[in-house]
């Protein structure tokens, strides 16, 4: 699974805090994600099943990260060299 | 804001885009409840706006793929191809006895963009507005047309025009005063855009202005377009008889204004562009608000071009 910048924020910011609303994740990344703009790329992650989304109150949804999105997020911190595979030096 | 949010509705097909400008609302109401004072309220308006324009920007490449462009460029050919053949016709019937056959249409073709932009946005009404195979974007067929419009006016236009006076040249020996004034409108777009926004010497605001607001004219014209698609049968026969009365009818208005804002305002540097701009300004606007008028009156805030589908159920005019 390809996975691009905003994609890697919202799965690390996921996995970290657990699940959340679209705007509790703007205000955690520090401005990193923008309001408006990233209900785009979660309706796009959602569509690669990387994180699941369930209707909230006041049409409001809430996200958490799947285990593929959890795994595509590990295999991008190993490829980062973030996290080391066991067994290796 | 609940309007605003409704309009921008209208404008969406694809279902990713349209969750996108719901949860983008649903933050706004979440965000205005906890807002305690006026200025808070306020803030939080302005934030939502901002918000709304980037899920409508980043989602304007979902709402250009769902856009049947076979389709739409192959009925836009069928209207532009014969209005453009018409109206070069009676301009450049008169130059077929001195050029011959194989140069007038030489000469058609180096006149053709110039005539293209003008039509456009009649020819793009006339392909949409009727049903299509798949419901039309009037995000993503709007961006589609403006930048072929900006592509025509602000780089086709000018270069074909210098081929046309070169063609002329060599026909005429340049003593004949032929000028690419036989298609419309004298002088139109001598510059590409850039060489109007950037040369030193010949800066024009004129064509500059123009050459943005073509576009937005053109685009505009895709709302009013898929809102007569959404009507019964009679309704469309109606809107497509009017459309060419009320356009005309705009252009004349707006062409008053300019003279009205030319005659108040004088002859100042300032001036150049302000009579076309106002002429582009109330075309837009009339269109836009055409449309808007038309789809709420129809299907109230409900509406949605997604539901062509059903356009029996639509009460028609």
């Amino acid at each position: 699974v390809r996975l691009p910048g905003s994609e890697r924020l919202i799965l690390t910011l996921l996995s970290t805090r657990g699940a959340g609303y679209g705007l509790e994740l703007v205000d955690a990344s520090g401005g990193r994600l923008k309001r408006g703009g990233i209900y785009v790329t979660l309706g796009r992650m959602e569509e690669k099943g990387l994180v699941k989304s369930t209707p909230s109150e006041g049409g409001r949804r809430l996200y958490k990260a799947t285990a593929l999105g959890e795994r595509a997020l590990l295999a991008a911190r190993i490829f980062a060299g973030q996290v080391k595979l066991p067994g290796r030096a | 804001m609940t309007t605003v949010f409704r309009t921008a509705r209208l404008l969406l097909v694809d279902p990713a885009s349209l969750r996108a400008v719901d949860e983008t609302e649903a933050d706004w109401r979440h965000e205005r409840a906890e807002a305690v004072s006026m200025s808070a309220r306020v803030a939080v308006g302005l934030s939502a706006v901002g918000a709304l324009f980037r899920a409508l920007v980043l989602s304007s490449g979902r709402e250009l793929a769902t856009v049947p462009c076979g389709q739409v460029a192959l009925r836009v050919a069928a209207v532009l191809i014969p209005l453009v053949v018409l109206l070069q016709s009676q301009q450049l019937g008169r130059l077929y006895w001195q050029l011959g056959g194989f140069r007038t249409a030489e000469a058609a073709l180096w006149l053709a963009p110039q005539a293209i932009a003008v039509i456009l946005p009649v020819a793009v009404f006339y392909a949409v507005a009727r049903p299509t195979s798949r419901p039309v974007s009037p995000v993503g067929l709007g961006i589609l047309i403006a930048l072929t419009t900006f592509l025509n006016r602000g780089w086709l236009v000018p270069v074909f025009n210098q081929e046309f006076r070169e063609m002329a040249f060599r026909a005429f020996g340049g003593g004949a005063g032929v000028t690419t004034n036989l298609v419309l409108v004298r002088g139109f777009l001598e510059m590409t855009f850039w060489e109007a926004l950037f040369s030193d010497e010949a800066r024009s605001w004129r064509i500059v202005a123009d050459t943005l607001l073509l576009p937005l004219v053109a685009a505009s014209t895709v709302p009013l377009a898929v809102g007569t698609a959404g009507l019964g049968r009679s309704g469309r026969l109606l809107t497509w008889c009017a459309f060419p009365v009320g356009f005309a009818f705009t252009l004349f208005l707006g062409g008053l204004l300019s003279w009205l804002l030319r005659e108040w305002i004088g002859k100042g540097w300032w001036q150049h562009g302000i009579d076309s701009l106002a002429t582009w300004i109330v075309l837009i606007a009339a269109q836009l608000g055409a449309a808007l008028w038309m789809w709420r009156r129809l299907r109230g805030d409900q509406l949605h071009p997604r539901r062509q589908v059903n356009a029996d159920r639509v009460p028609s005019l």
